[in-house]
């Protein structure tokens, strides 16, 4: 009887590809500023709520705040799509090598990360906006330019990420 | 362009006239009232002289000049009950709202307010508008109360029935408990019991007895149990056991279930026959929805009148009245005054603001500048009397927002879009300015979009490869933005250069007005020096290094002079060349205008990519357009709020943080407060 089990060394092989890298990278840019991003807009969406109950027509300008932490998912989305376009992934016809592949998964390690953590800091921010606005509806302006002090540090891992792809 | 110099009013009027004279500047809308409790207390202090006669001309008060007057409180600090909140509007608004439901002609995007003169206005605030909107207002009340009664009593007999129902099987009066010989108990078996089963355990046990099943439910089954006289006390035990649950239903009286649910089902119909009557009722009542929204101004703009009037003070015959007038507006609250005069006996008088008076704070800008005012009033406007940046700062908006925003058609959506808006919408005025302010900088988005070649992101390109089999193409006048980012990268730190150095130059230049040549050289020239060495180093390499080591020995000289140490002096001098951190810092903030460009550039050509993804066929071709209009228009919303916010910070911070004294309070003149008529300017006489 054969068994068809693979050693270590071909399990690395076949699946450590250069491709296969990128692919994590991108994985990783998606998925982590994406959870970022939503337990943001989730932290800042129940801050709202309780506003809303006393003051409903406020609606529009929360759903200014809630949209900020938004943001870094969409970091990471951009950065998964250009990616995927420099793996051939979406559009094809290009072959990675293991070097290439590694240098465009720890390009996105940037966004990934930072798109993680500071999407829920600037929640947090975000969310004593709306405590602000209960007070002082008026003082939206203020509001919004204290989380988005926060978001500074996004935008940089972003043009880092970016540069360092589209430099690929 | 500037801060609008403010001039103090004082009038005074008989007490009969006050409110007519707060009516009239109302209509001018360019009179802030404040409290004037401390001037009639310094008048109770120095009585005044008696009343002028009427007919000779404008009356003098010679006690008290304008060097007497005293200090107008903080501009704003009194506080005003908003008018909306006040209760007849409050009714008013809620009977709109609720009509609102019911209009046929519902109020549509495009729906524009009726224009109506003050004239007509105020002769409908003088009849019975109002009175006649809150007796309808109270009826639309009534009529919704009487509904949501309604829908209360219905849940509750719909509860009734589902009680009923099974029982609908059981031919007995549900009250009868007991015949001469036996008793009767209806009740429930918990569910998973078998009434049969149960049934025949309870013969075994006491017979003379019997359990009848009648409806299966999810609570159990619903049984009927009845035993001799004699048994009913034994009974008890095992039916406890066996988890029967009594049910009593001797409310519904001497009746059978069917029967009582005949009657339940015809007071509910007699309940939906008055709700049909009740909406047509409202629906009539719409035909009032114009008169009641035209009270509910009347109303709103007599609240405001009302708290404007609490801020006057009364003396014995007569009331005060202090208030900030716009230095433009002297003549034209002058003109108006002087026709009161003609009837009314009314004296007043213009002053400048005094030591210690804190005037309110109005933007004077050309009209292309004003929607830039917005920007300024969500951070702080400028305390009065400092220096208002609108105008250096709607240039760098400008420019910034359509680097950040930089695509052609992004940017006429923006401007076109705007400027319909404008025109077809019935905008509320804050709303309106914003979507205008949108308008200007949609052109600079597209001025960006022809220089870096963005048409809906690569969109020339990415059709002509995809679709038509064609090259790549470079459709930008200057350069592509995603091919060659570290061009735009550079770009951007230019226009963040000058942005700085514009905001060190507005410090210098207001350090000199203040006339402090000492701090504006030392503080603000020394690093103009600096910088200037280190640009030129790159060009003529000897002129920049002797340049920057002037600014900087400019630096470590003077920076330390505040200290009388003369270690210190020095120490602190070199420590000062630090601050070339914060410079460097916020230069690189200025980055974020490349990162937010690429981004929606990014997102754009993601767009193209997946809406020509099905290539060129037929399935493609009717593909590509939805996914193009709905992704395009997804990217510019996200993107515009991007930009919107960090186009505004990087004035708030990187900008204002150089020069800017803000703490301006805003001018709030008191004015009609209308919501759902329009009212044409001119004023009756």
């Amino acid at each position: 009887m054969e068994y068809s089990f693979m050693s270590f060394a071909q399990f690395l092989s076949e699946y450590l590809t250069g491709t296969n890298l990128a692919i994590l990278g991108a994985f990783l840019a998606a998925s982590l500023a994406g959870i970022g991003s939503a337990k943001g807009v989730g932290i800042v969406a129940q801050a709202a709520n309780g506003l809303l109950t006393e003051s409903p027509d406020l609606f529009g300008k929360v759903l200014l705040l809630e949209a900020l932490p938004g943001t870094q998912g969409i970091y990471g989305l951009i950065t998964a799509f250009v990616v995927m376009l420099k793996a051939g992934i979406i559009g094809g016809g290009v072959e990675l090598t293991l070097a290439q592949g590694g240098y465009l998964f720890i390009a996105c390690l940037p966004i990934a990360f930072v798109g993680l953590i500071s999407a829920i800091h600037q929640a947090k921010v975000a969310a004593s906006g709306v405590n602000l606005l209960a007070k002082q509806p008026d003082e939206i302006g203020k509001a919004i330019t204290n989380a988005a002090l926060v978001e500074t540090y996004a935008i940089f891992a972003l043009l880092v990420s970016l540069l360092l792809i589209i430099f690929f | 362009m500037s801060v609008s110099a403010m001039k103090k009013l004082t009038a005074v009027v008989m007490k009969r006239d006050a409110s007519y004279l707060l009516r009239r500047l109302m209509w001018l809308g360019c009179v802030q009232v404040t409290d004037s409790t401390p001037y009639v207390q310094l008048a109770d202090s120095a009585p005044l002289a008696s009343p002028s006669d009427e007919s000779g001309g404008k009356p003098a008060l010679p006690t008290v000049g304008s060097g007497a007057l005293p200090v107008i409180g903080a501009a704003g600090s009194v506080g005003m009950s908003d008018p909306f909140a006040d209760p007849e509007v409050k009714r008013l608004n809620a009977a709109i709202k609720l009509l609102k439901k019911y209009s046929r002609k519902s109020g549509g995007l495009f729906s524009r307010r009726p224009v109506m003169t003050v004239t007509e206005f105020d002769a409908h605030a003088e009849s019975d508008t109002v009175a006649d909107a809150l007796t309808v207002a109270d009826t639309v009340a009534g009529l919704s109360r009487r509904l949501e009664e309604i829908k209360a009593a219905k849940s509750a007999i719909a509860l009734e029935i589902q009680a009923l129902e099974p029982w609908l099987g059981y031919e007995l009066p549900l009250s009868l408990t007991s015949t001469a010989d036996t008793q009767l108990t209806l009740g429930y078996l918990p569910p998973g019991r078998d009434a049969g089963e149960t049934n025949a355990a309870l013969l075994e046990e006491l017979g003379e007895c019997h359990l009848e099943s009648l409806a299966e439910g999810v609570a159990g089954s619903f049984c009927a149990f009845i035993c001799h006289r004699s048994k009913a006390d034994a009974a008890r035990e095992p039916l406890f056991k066996a988890g029967f649950t009594k049910l009593d239903l001797a409310a519904y009286g001497d009746t059978t279930a069917a029967s009582a649910m005949r009657t339940l089902g015809a007071r509910s119909e007699k309940l939906d026959a008055e709700v049909e009557e009740i909406k047509q009722n409202l629906t009539d009542l719409t035909s009032e929805l114009p008169a009641l929204e035209l009270a509910a101004d009347i109303a709103a703009t007599d609240a405001g009148c009302r708290a404007s009037k609490m801020l006057t003070s009364d003396t014995a015959e007569t009331t005060v009245l202090t208030g900030w007038v716009p230095a433009g507006a002297e003549a034209l609250v002058n003109d108006e005054l002087s026709k009161i005069l003609k009837r009314n006996s009314i004296y007043w008088e213009f002053a400048d603001p005094a030591e210690g008076d804190n005037p309110p704070v109005k933007l004077l800008n050309r009209s292309l500048f004003r929607p830039f005012e917005s920007v300024i009033a969500l951070y702080s406007l400028p305390a009065y009397g400092k220096y208002d940046p609108t105008v250096i700062m709607s240039i760098f908006f400008f420019v910034i927002f359509g680097l950040m925003l930089g695509d052609a058609i992004y940017g006429l959506i923006l401007t076109v879009g705007g400027l319909l808006a404008v025109k077809l919408l019935d905008l509320d005025e804050g709303i309106k300015r914003l979507v205008k302010l949108f308008a200007i900088c949609g052109v600079s988005c597209t001025i960006s979009g022809l220089l870096f070649g963005s048409w809906l992101g690569d969109l020339p390109s990415a059709f002509n490869q995809n679709m038509l089999g064609g090259e790549a193409l470079n459709v930008a006048v200057w350069f592509d933005m995603v091919t060659d980012p570290m061009t735009f990268l550079i770009l951007a730190l230019a226009v963040g250069a000058l942005h700085l150095l514009t905001g060190m130059g507005i410090q210098m230049y207001l350090l000199f007005k203040q006339r402090r040549p000492f701090e504006a050289i030392f503080d603000v020239g020394s690093w103009f020096v600096l910088f200037a060495g280190i640009g030129l180093y790159f060009i003529v390499k000897p002129v920049g290094t002797v340049l920057a080591i002037a600014g900087a020995l400019m630096l470590v000289l003077t920076q330390g002079r505040a200290s009388k140490n003369p270690i210190m002096k020095l120490l602190k001098g070199i420590m000062s060349l630090y601050n070339i951190i914060n410079y460097i810092s916020d230069l690189l903030s200025y980055s974020r205008i490349m990162a937010l460009g690429l981004a929606s550039a990014v997102i754009a050509s993601v767009i193209n990519i997946l809406a020509m993804l099905a290539g060129p066929n037929i399935v493609g071709f009717i593909l590509m357009p939805v996914i193009l209009i709905f992704g395009h228009l997804v990217n510019l919303l996200i993107n515009l709020l991007g930009t919107f916010v960090h186009t505004s910070r990087l004035q708030y911070i990187e900008f204002f943080g150089k020069f800017y004294e803000d703490g301006g309070q805003p001018f709030k003149p008191v004015s009609p407060k209308l919501k759902h008529v329009r009212v044409d300017g001119e004023t009756r006489d």
